[in-house]
């Protein structure tokens, strides 16, 4: 039983701490996502590259796990706090992005060539966000989700208004 | 068989002796024994009583001790371990998305964040050999 408490502990343990403690925080939105939900994304039907990409990600995640602000005065304290954090609980730095807007760090648990979670931090000038991913992570496969996306969302920017009008129609 | 016998005898039938009575029984059948019912019933009863089982035997108390003290062990475990799962499920339980719909959009918004994320990584670095490119090409005017 300690050791299964061990094992929960040890997903996650940066974002898990942080949920504690700002559990009654409520300019901070919480929220988990767990796997039995992920289950049942794995039985629809992906209608495109972008879907397919998506639950195949979600296929070999555990649960999902954020913790985001968009109006906080100490966001950027908040940022350095996190990222210190992070960085002290062994995780592995994957890159960081800076820019006038905003501060993001991707940090990994990586261990014989597997990502067991993905950790990204993002501060802004009032906005804070942790987000963790866990279970086997694929990187090339999450950063394909937004491309398709792109691509998709231009060839079908002409068809989704027709789309609209049709809806409207069988109301 | 004298007569107090005797009538010990009777009250035993009936059952009315003491225990002063059977031990007068006893006695009377242990300095007389005899062969009829009365005389094989009370020696039997006497020679039973000091019988000794050929195997051990183990007073169930201590077994039943040893049962409550692994159960209190196991309640103590179970109220050491409580805060650690109450920390990380229960109180994490709260933020748990239940609505399958819901779940669906939150999880396609965070893929897309992280995965835009993961590409605006790659573009600046992108932009960033941009930059050593104009860098060098002033360099070599």
């Amino acid at each position: 039983m300690m050791f299964l408490s061990m094992a929960i502990m040890a997903q996650g343990p940066v974002i898990t701490k942080y949920f504690n403690d700002l559990e009654d925080n409520e300019n901070y939105t919480k929220v988990s996502v767990s796997q039995k939900m992920f289950s049942m994304f794995t039985e629809l039907e992906a209608g495109s590259d972008a879907e397919n990409e998506f639950l195949e990600a979600v296929s070999k995640l555990k649960g999902l796990k954020i913790i985001a602000a968009d109006s906080v005065a100490d966001a950027a304290k908040m940022y350095k706090k996190a990222v210190a954090d992070v960085n002290k609980a062994g995780y592995e730095e994957l890159m960081s992005v800076k820019d006038a807007e905003e501060n993001m760090q991707f940090s990994i648990i990586e261990k014989d060539g597997i990502i067991s979670e993905l950790l990204m931090v993002v501060g802004g000038n009032k906005s804070f966000v942790m987000l963790s991913l866990y279970g086997e992570i694929d990187l090339k496969n999450i950063s394909k989700i937004a491309q398709e996306m792109r691509v998709e969302g231009l060839e079908n920017l002409g068809k989704m208004h027709d789309d609209h009008d049709k809806e409207h129609d069988t109301y | 068989m004298d007569l107090q016998i005797e009538q010990l005898l009777e009250k035993y039938r009936n059952g009315e002796t003491t225990i002063a009575d059977e031990n007068l029984i006893k006695e009377y059948f242990k300095k007389n024994p005899d062969l009829s019912m009365e005389g094989q019933y009370f020696g039997k009863v006497d020679s039973s009583r000091k019988e000794v089982p050929s195997k051990a035997f183990k007073h169930p108390g201590r077994k039943r001790r040893l049962t409550w003290l692994s159960a209190a062990a196991a309640v103590l475990i179970v109220l050491m371990t409580l805060p650690f799962i109450f920390n990380n499920e229960s109180s994490q339980e709260q933020f748990a998305v239940e609505n399958p719909a819901e779940a669906y959009e939150i999880t396609r918004a965070s893929l897309m964040m992280v995965s835009n994320g993961l590409n605006k990584g790659k573009t600046y670095s992108k932009e960033l050999n941009k930059i050593n490119e104009v860098k060098t090409i002033i360099k070599t005017q």
